[in-house]
């Protein structure tokens, strides 16, 4: 009875914390791919890009260092930008992590053209 | 008095068991219930990211030919759509429909339906969730000097 007691109320402290980390890191993923959109510079792009995932996990209060941020794609016209990001999960702060099976990281990815007809493009 | 210390002893074992037995659902039906609202909520979330990366990816459809003669920044409303669609599909994994789509000159409205099914209400016959999004993005245009 004990163990199915410890797996139900580590689930549920659990879950909050997880449904957290996913909305955070879709966000970030968001952010990271509209800020990479607005420069037809690679390189530019590139560094806007991780600057806004970064900043967007820290307005989650969330641990940057955890994400791994993947900047990718073809910075032209009618071309397309990848921000993919993997947040590991801090599995070993969850009581009961011995006993329920956590997701060891949570990953998504958002897609965007780049931001064709803006001015100052570099 | 052993005897009555023994019969104490098994009282007490059978009061936790029927503690247990109506604590037991109770938790269950409660994680139950948290799996599918967080589930619910990371889907929602996923589908409102979705559709503004499609508002997003519409707003670029600039109509150049209309600018070039009229000089009038106004969108593409056959290719807007197909933009729009196009990544709505790729960011929400199929957890989002796109129900309708409007441009006004340079300003695409877009509204969507986020489809979530449940992992456990699906017992008590809750089969889908649906939940409305809406976005929209306004076409950025202009040529500095120092742009291309």
């Amino acid at each position: 009875m004990l163990p199915i007691l410890a797996l139900l109320l580590g689930a549920v402290i659990a879950l909050g914390p997880l449904v957290y980390m996913n909305i955070a890191t879709q966000q970030a993923s968001y952010d990271c791919a509209i800020a990479a959109a607005q420069s037809l510079d690679a390189a530019q792009g590139y560094a806007q890009g991780l600057y806004a995932a970064q900043a967007s996990f820290g307005a989650f209060n969330l641990t940057p260092a955890r994400a791994d941020i993947s900047v990718r794609g073809d910075w032209e016209r009618n071309g397309m930008i990848v921000c993919e990001i993997a947040y590991r999960v801090p599995t070993g702060a969850f009581p009961f992590h011995a006993v329920i099976s956590l997701p060891s990281e949570v990953r998504y990815s958002v897609s965007l053209p780049p931001h064709a007809f803006k001015s100052e493009w570099r | 008095m052993v005897s009555a210390r023994a019969n104490h002893g098994r009282l007490q074992r059978g009061q936790i068991l029927i503690l247990f037995a109506v604590v037991l659902p109770v938790l269950a039906a409660m994680v139950a219930l948290m799996v599918d609202i967080g589930g619910a909520a990371i889907t929602y979330h996923r589908a409102q990211v979705a559709l503004d990366a499609a508002a997003f990816a519409a707003a670029q459809a600039v109509d150049l030919d209309t600018l070039d003669h009229t000089q009038r920044l106004q969108l593409d409303p056959y290719l807007a759509g197909q933009l729009a669609g196009q990544y709505a599909s790729l960011n929400s994994r199929g957890q989002l429909q796109i129900v309708s789509f409007y441009i006004d000159r340079d300003t695409v409205y877009v509204t969507g339906q986020m489809v979530y099914r449940p992992l456990l209400a699906g017992t008590v016959g809750i089969d889908t969730v649906r939940a409305r999004v809406v976005s929209s993005a306004t076409a950025g245009f202009g040529i500095a000097a120092g742009g291309e």
